[in-house]
C-alpha cells in the first residue's frame, strides 16, 4: 500500500512555477532514490531462464509463437533478460487519477510481459497453483507481503523494495521537506514575487 | 499489458464520480454559455440568423414529429386521443428527462400495435421503467414489447429482463407485462432522481428553449407573410435573403454610377443625394461619409473628390486601427491583471495546503509505529520485547506532544485539556516501562558478575607480577612456608615441614624403598592380588591397594574359546586326531 501523502502536488506546482531551480533538485533527488530501487530490481533479474524452465528462453526468434496456445492472441513472451532489465522502470511524474480517485506520485514499474511473469509466477496458494507455478516455486521463493488483499509479493521488484526496508522512503520525504521548507524560507525572505 | 507496479507514494485528489459531475455541469454550461453567444451577446447579424434558422429547424422537426404522431394515431382510430397522448408525452419528457423526440416514435409504435390509448400509455411507462433499468435505450425495449404485443416473444426474450422462454410460451402478454412492472417498478423515477437524471432534465428544457423560440420565430413570420406553412416561410425567407443580396450588390452599382455623376451647377449645397435623408439609420453613417466625399469633388475636378475620398478612407483605416490596438493594449493589460491575480491566488494556495496538510513528520511517526509493530511479531528475547515497547511508548508521547501543540495553536480549551491528559497518561506509561528497564540493569550487573573473569586481565597480570616479585626475595604479602633458596644456590633449604616418608607393606613384610625392595618380586610390583594391607599402627602410611584382575571375566573367555574352536572345525583345522572321541 502506498504512502498517503498530502499536498505534494500542490507544492511541486508551486515550485515549478515560482522556484523552478527546487522543483529541479527536488526531481533530482527523487529520481536517485528511485534508480537505487530500479538497480537492485535489476539486480535480480537472472541472465538466463530459471532452472526447469531451459526451454524458455531458447526459442528462435523465427519461431515467436512456439508457446502460442490456441485462442491466445499474441504469442507467450520469451525470456528475454535485456527485455525485463529494460522494461523495470520508474516514474515521477503525477498521473491520472484511480477509480478510487488517488494519484500516483512516484512508482517503480515492471512493465515487461516476461517480467511480469517471472515476478509474480506461483502466487496462488498449493490447491490452486498451476504446474508452471509449482516449478516456479521451487526456483525460489517470492519476497514481500500480502496484506488487506493487495499482493506485493515478487521476485524482482518486490524484491528489490522488501530488500530496501523503506530507505528509499525515506530518503524521498526527507527530500520533499527540504524542498518545503527552502521554499518556504524563500517566500518569507521575499525572494520569491508574486507568490507572497 | 503487465501492471506490476509499486507505488511510492500517492494523494488522493477527488474520486470519478465528482469529475463526471463536473463535466455534465461544464458541459451544461458551456451549452448554455453558446446559447447565450448565439443569442447575441456578439450582436452578430449572422449568428442570429443562425441560431434562428437552428430554431426554425427545431421547431420544424417538432411540428413534423407531432404531425407524424397525429396522422399515426387517426389512421388506427385514435385520432381524438392526439392531443391526450401529445399532454402524455409532454408529461413523461419533463418527468422522466427522456426528450420527445425518443418518446413519440416509441409512443407511435405501440399505438400501431396495440391500437388503445391507456394500453399504449401503460406500456410506454413500462418501457421507460425497463430502459433506465437495464441500460437500453427507448426504441429497442419498445420495438421488443409491440413484437410480443402481436405474439413474437422472441425480442422480448433476448431483452434479459428475467423472463425464461418457458414463461414467454406459457404466460399470457398482460401476465408478462404485470411481471416485467413489477420487476422494474419505479426504475425510471428512480433514475429521474439521480443526478444524471437532472442534469438529462435540463438538457431537455434547453432543448425545448430553442423549439419555442423557434416556433416563435415561425409565428411571427407567419403572421407578417400571411403564410399558412413553414414551406412558404421558409422560401420567403429565402428569397427575402436574396433580395438583401442582391440589394447590397445594387448599392454597389449605384455608388459606383454617383462617382461618375458630374455635380450639378448652382444646386444649393450642392449635394446630388441627401443620404441623410435616403438612409436615416446609423448603420449606414459609413456609406454617408462616402458620399460626402464623392459630392466634395468639382465638376471639373473629379480627381481631387476621388483623392479626398482615398484620404478619408485611410484616415478611417488609421483611425480604426488606432482604436483596435488600444482596444488590445487594453485586454492585454486585464488578462495580464488576471493572470497575475490567479497566480498568487494558485501560490498561496498551495501554501496554505502544504502547510496545513502536508505533515512529513506525521507520517514518519505513522511509518515509525508501524515499522515497531512489525518488529514486536520478531522478537526473541524478554528485553527485545520491553525495548520495542519502550520505543512504542516514546513515539506516542510524541504524537501526544504533536497533538497539544497543535491543540494550543487552536486555542482550544478542551482540546488543549484532552491532549494534556493524553501526554501525562502517555509518560505514565513511558515512566512505568522505564523502571522494568532498571530492574532489567540491576539483574544484568548481576550476571556479570556470576560470569567467569578473563583468565588475562591486567589485574591478573599485575597478581602475577608480585607473585615472582615475592618467589625472586623481592617480598610481598603472601605468607610464607618454607624460607627461600633461590636468592642462594648453594644454601640448603630449611623450614619445609616435616613429610613421613611413605611405606608400603606386602605379605607380612615392607616393600618400599626404605625397606627391601626388590623389582622382580612380583609381591613389590604389586602383581599379586591380595599383597597389600595397611598397618593400623603406623598412622603416618600411605596405602597403595593393586586390584590386578583377569584380562576377560571367565563367561566370555569361554564363549571366545568356543567360537574359536567351532571356526577352526569349519576351516577343518581340526583339533581333534583322526579318530579320537
Amino acid at each position: 500500500m502506498p504512502v498517503q501523502v498530502k499536498g505534494v502536488i500542490e507544492l511541486r506546482k508551486a515550485l515549478k512555477n515560482y522556484a523552478p531551480d527546487l522543483a529541479k533538485e527536488l526531481t533530482a533527488e527523487i529520481t536517485k532514490s528511485l534508480k537505487v530501487i530500479q538497480k537492485d530490481a535489476r539486480g535480480f533479474v537472472p541472465a538466463s531462464a530459471p532452472g526447469g524452465l531451459y526451454n524458455w528462453d531458447r526459442v528462435s526468434k523465427g519461431q515467436p509463437k512456439a508457446f502460442n496456445t490456441s485462442g491466445r492472441v499474441r504469442p507467450f513472451p520469451r525470456y528475454d533478460a535485456t527485455a525485463i532489465k529494460r522494461g523495470i522502470v520508474y516514474r515521477t511524474g503525477y498521473g491520472k487519477p484511480n477509480s478510487k480517485g488517488f494519484r500516483s506520485l512516484f512508482r517503480v514499474k515492471n512493465m515487461s510481459a516476461a517480467g511480469a511473469i517471472y515476478e509474480t509466477a506461483g502466487r496462488l496458494s498449493g490447491v490452486q497453483r498451476t504446474p508452471a507455478g509449482e516449478r516456479f516455486i521451487q526456483q525460489g521463493p517470492l519476497y514481500g507481503s500480502k496484506k488487506s488483499g493487495q499482493d506485493m509479493r515478487g521476485r524482482v521488484l518486490y524484491r528489490a523494495w522488501e530488500q530496501d526496508q523503506g530507505k528509499q522512503l525515506n530518503a524521498i520525504f526527507t527530500a520533499i521537506e527540504k524542498a518545503d521548507k527552502a521554499f518556504k524560507s524563500r517566500v518569507a525572505s521575499g525572494s520569491i514575487k508574486g507568490a507572497a | 499489458m503487465s501492471n506490476i507496479v509499486i507505488d511510492i507514494a500517492a494523494q488522493f485528489t477527488g474520486k470519478n464520480a465528482f469529475k463526471q459531475a463536473e463535466t455534465s455541469t461544464d458541459k451544461l454550461t458551456k451549452g448554455i454559455k453558446n446559447m447565450a453567444k448565439t443569442l447575441g451577446v456578439a450582436f452578430s447579424v449572422q449568428q442570429v440568423l443562425a441560431f434562428g434558422k437552428a430554431s426554425v429547424q427545431a421547431a420544424a422537426a417538432d411540428e413534423k414529429a407531432q404531425k407524424q404522431l397525429a396522422l399515426a394515431l387517426k389512421n388506427v382510430g385514435l385520432g381524438r386521443d392526439a392531443a391526450a397522448s401529445e399532454a402524455f408525452i409532454q408529461k413523461l419528457q419533463s418527468e422522466f428527462g427522456v426528450v420527445d423526440d425518443k418518446l413519440r416514435p416509441a409512443y407511435q409504435q405501440l399505438a400501431v400495435a396495440t391500437g388503445d390509448t391507456a394500453q399504449s400509455q401503460k406500456l410506454l411507462q413500462i418501457a421507460l421503467d425497463i430502459s433506465a433499468s437495464t441500460g437500453r435505450d427507448l426504441a429497442s425495449v419498445t420495438s421488443a414489447i409491440s413484437k410480443a404485443y402481436l405474439g413474437n416473444n422472441t425480442a422480448l426474450g433476448k431483452l434479459g429482463v428475467g423472463i425464461s422462454k418457458a414463461d414467454l410460451k406459457a404466460k399470457s402478454f398482460d401476465e408478462v407485462m404485470n411481471q416485467l412492472s413489477t420487476t422494474f417498478a419505479g426504475a425510471a423515477t428512480q433514475s429521474a432522481n439521480t443526478f444524471q437524471g437532472s442534469m438529462d432534465k435540463l438538457s431537455v428544457a434547453s432543448a425545448n428553449v430553442q423549439e419555442i423560440i423557434g416556433k416563435g420565430i415561425i409565428d411571427s413570420l407567419k403572421i407578417l407573410a400571411d403564410d399558412t406553412t413553414v414551406d412558404d416561410l421558409a422560401t420567403g425567407m429565402e428569397e427575402f435573403a436574396t433580395a438583401i443580396s442582391e440589394s447590397i450588390q445594387g448599392l454597389a452599382i449605384l455608388i459606383d454610377g454617383i462617382k461618375s455623376i458630374p455635380k450639378i451647377p448652382g444646386g444649393g449645397s450642392g449635394a446630388i443625394f441627401d443620404i441623410d435623408k435616403l438612409f436615416k439609420f446609423t448603420g449606414i453613417s459609413m456609406l454617408r461619409k462616402i458620399f460626402d466625399a464623392a459630392n466634395k469633388g468639382s465638376a471639373n475636378d473629379p480627381a481631387a473628390g476621388l483623392a479626398h475620398l482615398a484620404e478619408l478612407e485611410a484616415s478611417f483605416t488609421a483611425a480604426t486601427l488606432k482604436s483596435s490596438k488600444k482596444l488590445t493594449a487594453e485586454e492585454l493589460k486585464q488578462l495580464k491583471a488576471k493572470q497575475l491575480k490567479a497566480a498568487i491566488d494558485k501560490a498561496n494556495l498551495a501554501l496554505g495546503k502544504g502547510s496545513n496538510v502536508f505533515d512529513i513528520e506525521k507520517i514518519q511517526l505513522a511509518a515509525a509505529e508501524k515499522s515497531a509493530a512489525e518488529q514486536l511479531g520478531k522478537v526473541t528475547s524478554q528485553a527485545q520485547l520491553l525495548q520495542i515497547t519502550n520505543d512504542l511508548a516514546r513515539l506516542e508521547v510524541k504524537q501526544s506532544i504533536l497533538a497539544l501543540e497543535e491543540a494550543i495553536a487552536s486555542k482550544d480549551v478542551a482540546a488543549i485539556t484532552n491532549a494534556t491528559n493524553k501526554l501525562n497518561a502517555d509518560l505514565g506509561i513511558l515512566g512505568a516501562l522505564t523502571g522494568q528497564k532498571i530492574k532489567l540493569t540491576e539483574i544484568e550487573s548481576i550476571l556479570k558478575g556470576i560470569l567467569p573473569k578473563d583468565l588475562i586481565n591486567l589485574q591478573n597480570l599485575n597478581d602475577a607480577i608480585a607473585l615472582l616479585k615475592i618467589i625472586g626475595g623481592g617480598g610481598g604479602s603472601m605468607a610464607t612456608h618454607a624460607n627461600p633458596i633461590l636468592s642462594d644456590p648453594n644454601k640448603s633449604p630449611t623450614g619445609f615441614p616435616t613429610v613421613t616418608q611413605p611405606t608400603i607393606y606386602s605379605a607380612g613384610g615392607r616393600i618400599d624403598s626404605a625397606g627391601n625392595y626388590n623389582p622382580y618380586n612380583p609381591a613389590m610390583v604389586g602383581m599379586t592380588s591380595g599383597g597389600v594391607s595397611p598397618s593400623s599402627s603406623n598412622s603416618g602410611a600411605v596405602n597403595v591397594v593393586v586390584n590386578a584382575g583377569t584380562v576377560a571375566n571367565p563367561e566370555e573367555l569361554t564363549l571366545l574359546i568356543q567360537n574359536a574352536i567351532i571356526s577352526l572345525n569349519k576351516r577343518g583345522d581340526l583339533l581333534n586326531t583322526a579318530g579320537s572321541l
